[in-house]
Order: structure tokens, then C-alpha cells, then sequence
């Protein structure tokens, strides 16, 4: 069956097992002719080694567990107080509703505007950190296929010693 | 029946997968059954932070009853514990148990109050086998249990304590075939009688994806991802996939994403941040795009993913997820990739090939309608449970 009929087939019964089969033929005809496979390795490669590099950068800091909990750094200026211990809490949620918050709420009205450049920022530098990442796994593929070339280039020389 | 589930958290706000589907189906089991959930008082996964008051309330007709937690999670601890669980081969099964009750929501009033009423309900339907609820509540009446473990790919599920317990129920529920056999890997021995039940997808009748389009702005052909935009979710990875993606392609399409997020979203030109969507909106921009995209490696079950086929739209998956792929390949309904290649080649060939992309989304549908309505799936629980246990609450093994 050529192309054209199994893509008719398709329209009306796809099968993914015959149409991933097709997708990888397609991959590997593209590879076997030359086109584009240099680029698609190189870019393989470069993904991975970001993968990892990351992997290992969030892995090491802890910062997945920081950015996981982004939602919880937000500051809320009206916090809703709610007790469900009868008098006791009644009197700790005016404590804190009368005496602790309004001072408290002052302080952080003062700082929200460098509260909120400080959370652009560290979305920039968190963004920065993972392009810096991704900039390292690029040259470090770049790296070992200069090395691989200087090693063959090497090997063609006559030994002088 | 008088059937009462046990989940670590409980509320119509409450989004997580496991938690919603356990919600859904007590609902649909309260329609002809004394229906009670044991939860506890959290609302955050992270810490199990409080966000409900302990004591009874209703919720779309179902009892909830809710524990006090001892205390929040100590993330120090946690990892204290896990590292020693995960890496160090020495450990022994208490440190297990520690992990289980360092993972949490402890609460210790939950247990004890199973073991003083478990004569007052014929069933215990738990949740998730890696939270203190289910793992020291199942043990309190293992011959009245069926044991939904949401089990997943990661390292949690080869603690040694875990081995004997999937076989302490009296029934387990699997969402997919891949759990199934994933738990059975796991398991000591045979496990006791299960069924599959996956989800069955409620959406809205009455969407509008034209005037979705107009009012967030999306002119051209877009791929959609939906759900929590986070690195676990391998959104990460998707960002460079698809921007990789567009720097060799002349496509014109955008990735939009909908859902909370997590991860800082890539300042680029044809990637659109909708925020959070509501149910509505979510049907109505599934109906809008080409197709949906869901790069996960981990899902038990994704319920994105068959809203996308209740939608007949086609899907793009991440093939290293063992359930994404298999669901895909039983439903005709999408394509997987295991490698940036396989992801560009298969966009090309589902963009390029819209007869077959709507032909596959339809595929999808149909799968979702054959196996996965409302009364299959409370068909196979109450048929599980009544292989299982008998109306004295003594296992019918």
C-alpha cells in the first residue's frame, strides 16, 4: 500500500500503531538521506544534556520544592480569620484580627510594591538560571563533537616522537 | 449498602486527580447508596495546611466527615525519612511506616474512629495507598476494604510495606491496565480481585469555543495544554520542545496553556498564558484547538486527556508515560513521543493530516463512550464489591 492509500485508510480507521510505524519510517528515511540529521542529533543531544543539567540544578538547591510552593509566598493583605474553638478562639482571633493585624498589615502595605518587584525578579533570574542551563547543555555538546573532531584530526597525523 | 471513603483531602474546590476522582464517584454511588467520606481537615497537598473545619458537613448530597491533622507535613523530616526510605538499602520497615506517617495528613482520630464504627458501614472504599489515611486505615478493616491505590511510577511503590499491603484488601480499583500490572510488580503473590474502572468525563452541553476565541483573543490554530504548569508535569520540557519546534518549522500555530502556574512561562511570541480556566472555559478552548498536548511522564490516569476525547479532539503525549501511551494506543485517540524528533514529527503529522487528526478524536470519543460511562463504572465497583464482601462485612473470598 503506498502513501496516499494509507493515509486514505486513516481518515475513516486510524490505527496509532501503523501511524507511529509510519512516523518513525519517515524519521529514519529522513536520517538514511542525510536531511537534517546532523541538526536533529545535535538538537537531541543539547535537550538531553539541558535535561539533565537542570535535573541536577533544581535537584541539588531544592528549588523545585520553591517553586512548587510559589502560590504560598503570596502576601494577603485581608486574611480571613476563622477559628473552630469555641470562646478560646473566639478571643485569639480578635487578638489577632484587632491588636496583631492592623499593624502588621501597615508594615506590609510599606513594602508590597518591593515585595511584588522582588517576586518579578526572582521569576527573571529563575528564568535566567534555567536559559543559562539550557546555554550550557548547548556548548557542552558543541564541546565533545569539537573534541571528537580534534581526536580524528589527531589520529590522521604522523606520531613525531 | 452503607459504603463510607477514606481520602487524604475532600472538597469541591480541591482540583488533585485522585481526590476529584474519588469525589465524582461518591457522588454518583450517594444517587443509590448510604455514601460517607472520612477526609481530614486539609486543603493543601504540600504542607496539609487547614482549609475546612473538623466535623460533619454535606457536599453535593454527600456526608463528609472530617479528622483534625496532628500536624503539617515537616519537609525537613520528610526528606530525612525519604532519603533514608529511597537510598539508604539498610532501612528497615519501621522507617517505612515513619516515611508513610512523615508523608501524611496524620490523623490519628480518623483510625480510631474506623476501628470504633467499622460495624456501621459495609464498605471502606480507600484512596491512594501512599497517605496515612489509606495505609493505617485499611489496616484497621482490611476484610471490608477495596483499595484504590492510584499507584504511579515512582519510588514510593517498592517499599517493602507496600508488597504485603496491596494484597491486605478484600478488593482493589485500577484506573488503567498499566496500574494494574505496575501494583501486581509490586505486590507479594496474587492480588485479590480487581476491577479497572478509569473516569467517566461530565462536561457542559451549552459552550460556545467561538466566542472563547474572541474573548482571549486566539486568532489562529493553537495547541492546547491544560492542568498545573509545572516542571512534574514536564511543562518545562514542552516549552523547548515547542520552541525548538517552531524554529525549524513554518507552522503557524501558538501553544496556549491554561491551569495555574508553577514554572516560569517562556516571554515568546506564540506561547499564550490564559491562567486559571473554569470547567466551561476548559471545554471551550478543548473545542477551539487543534489538538491537546500533555507532556507528563507521570499520570496515573489524565483526566485532561479523555475530556480532550469527550471533546473529539485528537491528543500529542508523552510515550514515557506508560499510561498515556497505552491509553492512547487502545483508543485511537492520539499520538505519543519519546523524543523531541518523534514530538516535531508528529506534530507535523497531525497538523498536516486533519482528516486524520478528526478521524482520531473521533476514535477517542467512541472509546470513551464504549468503556468509560457512569454505569459501567458503578457497575464494576458494585460488582467488585460484591465478589468481594458480603453483606455481614466478612471478605466473600
Amino acid at each position: 500500500m503506498n502513501d496516499t492509500n494509507i493515509l486514505e485508510k486513516w481518515k475513516t480507521a486510524p490505527d496509532v500503531d501503523e501511524i507511529m510505524a509510519y512516523i518513525r519510517r519517515r524519521i529514519d528515511d529522513r536520517r538514511r538521506g542525510g536531511v537534517l540529521y546532523e541538526d536533529e542529533i545535535r538538537s537531541e543531544a543539547s535537550l538531553w544534556l539541558t535535561e539533565v543539567l537542570i535535573e541536577r540544578a533544581y535537584g541539588e538547591s531544592g528549588l523545585q520544592h520553591y517553586l512548587d510552593t510559589l502560590g504560598d509566598w503570596r502576601m494577603q493583605l485581608h486574611p480571613n480569620f476563622t477559628t473552630h474553638r469555641g470562646p478560646v478562639g473566639r478571643l485569639f482571633v480578635w487578638v489577632k484580627k484587632r491588636l496583631l493585624h492592623p499593624p502588621l498589615r501597615w508594615i506590609v502595605e510599606q513594602v508590597e510594591a518591593n515585595a511584588w518587584r522582588q517576586d518579578r525578579l526572582n521569576i527573571q533570574l529563575l528564568s535566567l538560571l534555567e536559559e543559562t542551563a539550557w546555554e550550557i547543555g548547548r556548548l557542552k555538546s558543541r564541546l565533545s563533537r569539537l573534541e571528537r573532531e580534534a581526536d580524528d584530526r589527531s589520529c590522521e597525523r604522523p606520531n613525531l616522537r | 449498602m452503607r459504603i463510607a471513603f477514606v481520602i487524604h483531602r475532600y472538597g469541591a474546590d480541591i482540583v488533585g486527580g485522585s481526590e476529584y476522582h474519588c469525589r465524582r464517584i461518591a457522588e454518583r454511588l450517594a444517587e443509590n447508596n448510604q455514601v460517607e467520606v472520612l477526609t481530614t481537615t486539609a486543603s493543601d497537598y504540600v504542607t496539609w495546611k487547614d482549609g475546612y473545619p473538623p466535623g460533619l458537613e454535606t457536599i453535593n448530597g454527600v456526608t463528609v466527615r472530617r479528622f483534625p491533622i496532628k500536624s503539617r507535613r515537616n519537609l525537613v523530616r520528610f526528606r530525612e525519612v525519604s532519603d533514608r526510605c529511597f537510598y539508604d538499602r539498610n532501612h528497615t520497615q519501621e522507617d517505612e511506616r515513619e516515611w508513610v506517617r512523615a508523608n501524611g495528613p496524620e490523623t490519628p482520630e480518623l483510625i480510631h474512629f474506623i476501628r470504633q464504627n467499622k460495624s456501621d458501614y459495609d464498605v471502606f472504599i480507600f484512596y491512594s495507598f501512599r497517605y496515612y489515611t489509606a495505609y493505617f486505615g485499611l489496616l484497621e478493616v482490611p476484610e471490608k476494604a477495596i483499595l484504590a491505590p492510584t499507584a504511579e511510577e515512582d519510588p514510593a511503590i517498592h517499599l517493602t510495606i507496600f508488597a504485603d499491603f496491596f494484597n491486605l484488601a478484600a478488593g482493589l480499583l485500577f484506573l488503567t491496565p498499566e496500574e494494574r500490572e505496575l501494583v501486581g510488580k509490586a505486590a507479594h503473590g496474587t492480588l485479590p480481585p480487581s476491577e479497572i474502572i478509569g473516569f467517566a468525563v461530565d462536561g457542559p452541553t451549552d459552550i460556545d469555543p467561538a466566542a472563547f476565541r474572541r474573548n482571549r483573543g486566539l486568532r489562529g490554530p493553537f495547541l492546547l495544554y491544560v492542568g498545573r504548569i509545572d516542571r512534574n508535569k514536564g511543562c518545562d520540557g514542552l516549552f523547548r520542545y515547542f520552541q525548538e519546534y517552531l524554529k525549524r518549522k513554518s507552522h503557524d500555530i501558538d501553544l496556549v496553556l491554561g491551569g495555574s502556574a508553577a514554572l516560569p512561562i517562556p516571554d515568546h511570541p506564540r506561547i499564550k498564558y490564559l491562567g486559571f480556566l473554569t470547567d466551561r472555559e476548559k471545554f471551550e478552548a478543548l473545542a477551539a484547538c487543534e489538538l491537546l498536548v500533555m507532556p507528563s511522564p507521570y499520570e496515573s490516569l489524565s483526566i485532561v486527556v479523555l475530556e480532550a476525547w469527550k471533546s473529539a479532539q485528537a491528543t500529542l503525549v508523552n510515550g514515557l508515560c506508560k499510561v498515556l501511551r497505552g491509553q492512547s494506543r487502545r483508543s485511537g485517540g492520539g499520538l505519543y513521543f519519546d523524543n523531541f524528533t518523534e514530538f516535531c514529527e508528529g506534530l507535523d503529522f497531525l497538523i498536516e493530516n486533519p482528516d486524520i487528526r478528526a478521524a482520531m478524536g473521533r476514535s477517542g470519543q467512541t472509546w470513551l463512550r464504549n468503556n468509560f460511562e457512569w454505569i459501567h463504572i458503578l457497575g464494576k465497583i458494585e460488582a467488585l464489591i460484591g465478589r468481594t464482601i458480603n453483606p455481614s462485612g466478612s471478605p466473600a473470598k
